[in-house]
């Protein structure tokens, strides 16, 4: 027994001393106890920790005598570690760590699909009912939709924004309020008025007084209580848009108003599936209930079906493979750091290729040797990782801040413990990735010809071809990257050139308003006030066309309603769907759209006007199909107080972008006096001033026309474009910029190998010059010998960029993966770079003198 | 490796380093033989483990306190013997001279009479 403990125990103990000590202590293990072969196995870690700690001191003082090279490369290790941790940490955050929810994994959104219509639909009350009492596998359910209140605090209006929800959401998320209660089934009667509320809210709008519980606050002209405080920071998901992220306060969703209608449909919603069951089983279980409901409710479900999908996948939306792409760019700028590194230790070792064979042929082992590498990669690299999360936090805090308010919980973001732990894994991967270089190229020469070569600079053949390879890879990871960001680059300004059908600049537009239905209770009502704050907007200094409407283009507003033409018969069901609108006159001449035919709405198309309607060139080419818009009837639906009705087509305007994204959609336009809506912005076009002068004059006007209503920000239509390609000109800038960082490491690389190499080949350059060659034959061998290592790495990069651009189809707009453009470009960028790096060198190689080069021979 | 100079740099020596040098005072004895006396001659209060003996023997081979010699063992052919240099022996002394001064004072301080030396 003995014995064997004593062998393990020897293993502890470093090489040197086990191999010259080991027999002699065997000899005495038939007089050893326990506690000698724990002495042993002490002293043999203390010795390997003292080794180690000689090694360090050894390499810190080699270190400090080359303070440049430490710079380079530690600055090189800094960019590529720096870049990892930060990427993590968004990679962790946004993706990888579960929703902040009670067994978030069996968390669904319920989604809905129509087949009639374009943009997918929402869920109305009794849709929620009827999966409630139909789905087994849905064990909770609960309603949301996207709400906003005005709460009068001191005579002042605040505009609040939030969540109105079924009180199941409370369980179903397990969101305990730190303060009074959550809703529950009685917040939903109709008349009462309570409200949960954020601690921001409770913070900054009732100075975080706990008394607030139950007392009676205005909110929208009506007496409400707040039941409730939310625990800071809590996130709220809302499983329309995926949005997750503190709201001002959740409500209770009405259980009657608007009506029960099983067309009424506004809402999303969230689920939990029951343990047993998969989303595959449930989504086949939906499938049937939609079946059934198709039949039961013709009129309404015709075409109409339900499925759910993973919650979190709804949050991730197309974040996830972004976030994982540019994980996959900063690996990449990793390994180009690593490999530039193994070269410059290469470099730098091969000075002691003479000493390390002797040593060896001495009796010294290849491990010794590439310990004292390690040792040195390991301190370098810890360096670069140190300088690096500091990068890092900069660069999260910088730059960062804007680019992550465009991911799902991207406010989350920051370098926390598994970050940390990520680079401390780097560091070592990094270390050894870098010392594999070096080490292989030390194993590769042995002392005969490296003593051979001693004083001539002969670089070793192997050395060299193993530097190449580092150079290759270098040049066709690079050239991957740039590929990738170039397409990226590319699909932004695609998407950002999009033709929306307006005028490009000078259109201001405000948020959405509310009117409160407490102050303003009729159509009547509404009509007037509204009429009053366009005579407003119209008599601001510089505005030539101001208008209100409910939707505009990028507005996020989008309303399907069915509709058909007097005298078509459709099929039930069949009725096709449009955009609607409700708009004031001017709303065409403030965003520059075209009058096609027929006249523009005016102000004297008023409720007691006879009903008229202008669509858009989409719907006369597809709803109107073969008719004459302009003696066309189309049946408008009932919306916000009005009922449906015929309407005469009086004008056909241009088309116009709804979203980005979508080609323009059938729509049409009803004259706003015509179906006064509760919410409403406005539209403007002014000349000689600016946006945000425009802007305040905007708000200043609904202040004083609507005195209870808190004032709506202003924004440009190139903000509202900015604001849509925020995430794909994020993804862009940041892959342009890391695919820089890499060309430029990679660049360094090409220079510092073509330089060694001219260096070492000064010699022959010299008999060469000696002989009468030509600057320009000297020249062409050194670009030549380049260009050959450099197509190497095109070709092979092209292979990878194949690959990498196929993985990112699915964030591309409008341009091909192989956009052949990019991939042409890109290639003659690397040759011409590439040839740029080795110019110097090259031009060095030309001027080496004969006489110096054959002075040493 | 420092042979010259001022033994008393090197004090104190630990307690196992300097019963190894007494053990090899008197002759040359292989390690396992080192042990066994330093045991013998603290009446067992004293046990060097392996680890130890074996670091302490190759820390001061390398600083030239001791040296092995050439010398074939008839019962165990693995076991090498070690002797002490005079430069060993200096240290040696010099500790015991350390050793002893201590042992005075506190006999004057009547921490220990001489009946303790009996």
């Amino acid at each position: 027994m003995i014995h064997y403990l004593l062998r393990i125990a020897l293993l502890l103990a470093p090489r040197e001393f086990r191999s010259y000590y080991g027999e002699q202590i065997a000899a005495g293990e038939c007089d050893m106890h326990l506690n000698d072969v724990l002495d042993l196995a002490v002293t043999g870690i203390r010795m390997r920790l003292d080794d180690f700690a000689r090694g360090v001191s050894y390499a810190v003082r080699r270190l400090i005598k080359a303070p440049v090279f430490v710079a380079i490369v530690a600055l090189t290790f800094a960019l590529g570690i720096g870049a990892n941790v930060a990427v993590f940490s968004v990679l962790n955050t946004v993706v990888l760590k579960p929703l902040p929810y009670n067994n978030s994994a069996m968390l669904v959104s319920v989604r809905a699909a129509d087949s009639r219509r374009m943009s997918p639909p929402a869920l109305s009350l009794p849709d929620i009912d009827d999966l409630r009492a139909q789905s087994h596998a849905l064990t909770e359910i609960a309603g949301v939709t996207a709400d906003e209140v005005t709460l009068l605090r001191g005579g002042r209006p605040i505009s609040l924004g939030g969540l109105a929800v079924m009180p199941e959401y409370f369980d179903l998320l397990g969101i305990r309020p730190q303060l009074g209660r959550a809703l529950t089934v009685a917040d939903s009667r109709p008349g009462v008025n309570n409200y949960v509320i954020s601690d921001a809210t409770w913070r900054a709008d009732f100075g975080a007084d706990p008394s607030i519980i139950d007392r009676a606050v205005t909110f929208d002209g009506r007496t409400g209580r707040i039941v409730g405080v939310l625990a800071p920071g809590q996130l709220l998901v809302n499983p329309r848009d995926g949005s997750i992220e503190p709201q001002d306060y959740l409500g209770a969703l009405p259980e009657t108003l608007p009506p029960r209608a099983r067309g009424a449909r506004y809402l999303s919603a969230i689920a939990r599936i029951a343990p047993s069951s998969s989303l595959t089983e449930v989504n086949a279980e939906l499938a049937l209930v939609s079946a059934r409901l198709q039949k039961l409710y013709p009129r309404y479900d015709s075409t109409f079906s339900f499925s759910v999908q993973s919650l979190r996948t709804t949050v991730l939306g197309g974040a996830a493979p972004i976030v994982w792409t540019v994980f996959a760019a900063v690996i990449g700028i990793l390994l180009i750091a690593c490999a530039n590194v193994g070269n410059m230790l290469s470099a730098r070792w091969s000075v002691r290729d003479r000493e390390f064979a002797l040593r060896r042929s001495l009796g010294a082992t290849s491990w010794s040797v590439a310990q004292l590498m390690l040792i040195e990669t390991g301190i370098l690299a810890l360096a670069g990782a140190l300088l690096g999360i500091g990068l890092a936090y900069a660069a999260l805090r910088g730059i960062g801040g804007y680019a992550l308010a465009t991911l799902p919980r991207g406010s989350a973001v920051s370098i926390d413990a598994a970050t940390l732990l990520y680079a401390l894994a780097i560091v070592v991967v990094t270390t050894l990735l870098a010392a594999l270089a070096p080490f292989m190229s030390l194993n590769a020469t042995d002392l005969n010809s490296m003593l051979k070569a001693a004083g001539r600079g002969g670089d070793a053949s192997a050395r060299h071809r193993s530097r190449a390879a580092l150079v290759v890879l270098e040049i066709a990871l690079a050239l991957a990257l740039v590929i990738v960001s170039g397409l990226m680059v590319r699909s932004f300004i695609e998407l950002a050139r999009t033709p929306l059908g307006i005028r490009p600049s000078g259109v201001v537009v405000s948020d959405i308003v509310s009117l409160p239905d407490a102050r303003f209770p009729t159509l009547q009502s509404r009509a007037a006030a509204q009429q009053q704050l366009l005579g407003r907007l119209r008599a601001l200094p510089g505005v030539d066309a101001a208008a209100l409407s409910v939707a505009y283009p990028l507005s996020d507003i989008s309303l399907n309603f069915d509709t058909s033409v007097l005298g078509k018969n459709y099929p039930q069901g069949t009725e096709p769907s449009a955009a609607g609108n409700d708009v004031s006159a001017g709303y065409f001449r403030a965003l520059g759209v075209a009058l096609i035919a027929g006249r523009d709405i005016s102000d004297d198309d008023t409720a007691r006007a006879p009903a008229v309607v202008v669509v858009n060139q989409a719907f006369a080419r597809t709803i109107l199909a073969g008719r004459d818009p302009l003696r066309a009837k189309i049946r408008i639906a009932g919306w916000n107080g009005t009922i449906a009705h015929w309407a005469s087509v009086v004008g056909v305007v241009a088309d116009t972008r709804l979203t980005l994204a979508e080609a323009p959609v059938p729509q049409y336009f009803v004259p706003i006096a015509q179906a006064p809506p509760i919410f409403f912005s406005a539209v403007v076009h002014a000349t000689g001033l600016t946006a945000a002068t425009l802007g305040r004059q905007i708000q200043d006007a609904f202040a004083s026309e609507l005195p209870t209503v808190a004032p709506p920000q202003t924004f440009t239509v190139e903000d509202r474009v900015a604001l849509r390609t925020a995430r794909v000109r994020m993804t862009a800038t940041l892959l342009g910029l890391l695919a820089t960082v890499a060309l430029l490491i990679a660049l360094a690389g090409i220079f510092g190998v073509v330089s060694f190499s001219v260096t070492q080949r000064s010699r022959e350059f010299g008999v060469r010059i000696a002989l009468g060659a030509g600057t320009s034959a000297i020249l062409g061998d050194v670009l030549r010998r380049t260009l050959a290592t450099t197509a190497i790495g095109v070709a092979s990069g092209l292979a990878i960029a194949a690959l990498a651009a196929r993985a990112i189809t699915s964030q591309l707009n409008s341009v091909s993966p192989f956009d052949p453009a990019t991939f042409a470009t890109v290639v003659v960028l690397i040759f011409l770079c590439a040839a740029l790096a080795s110019l110097q060198p090259a031009l060095r190689a030309t001027r080496v003198q004969p006489v110096d080069a054959l002075r040493y021979e | 490796m420092e042979t010259a100079g001022d033994p008393r740099a090197f004090l104190p020596l630990s307690p196992s380093a300097f019963y190894i040098l007494l053990a090899l005072a008197a002759e040359e004895r292989h390690g396992y033989s080192i042990a066994k006396e330093v045991e013998d001659a603290t009446s067992g209060t004293v046990h060097l483990g392996p680890g130890t003996l074996y670091r302490l023997i190759k820390q001061m081979v390398t600083d030239g306190w001791i040296v092995e010699v050439d010398r074939v063992d008839s019962e165990d052919p693995r076991r090498r013997y070690y002797r002490l240099t005079p430069w060993g022996r200096r240290i040696a002394r010099a500790e015991a001279e350390r050793l002893a001064d201590a042992v005075r004072t506190a006999m004057e301080r009547r921490l220990l009479s001489a009946s303790a030396f009996a």
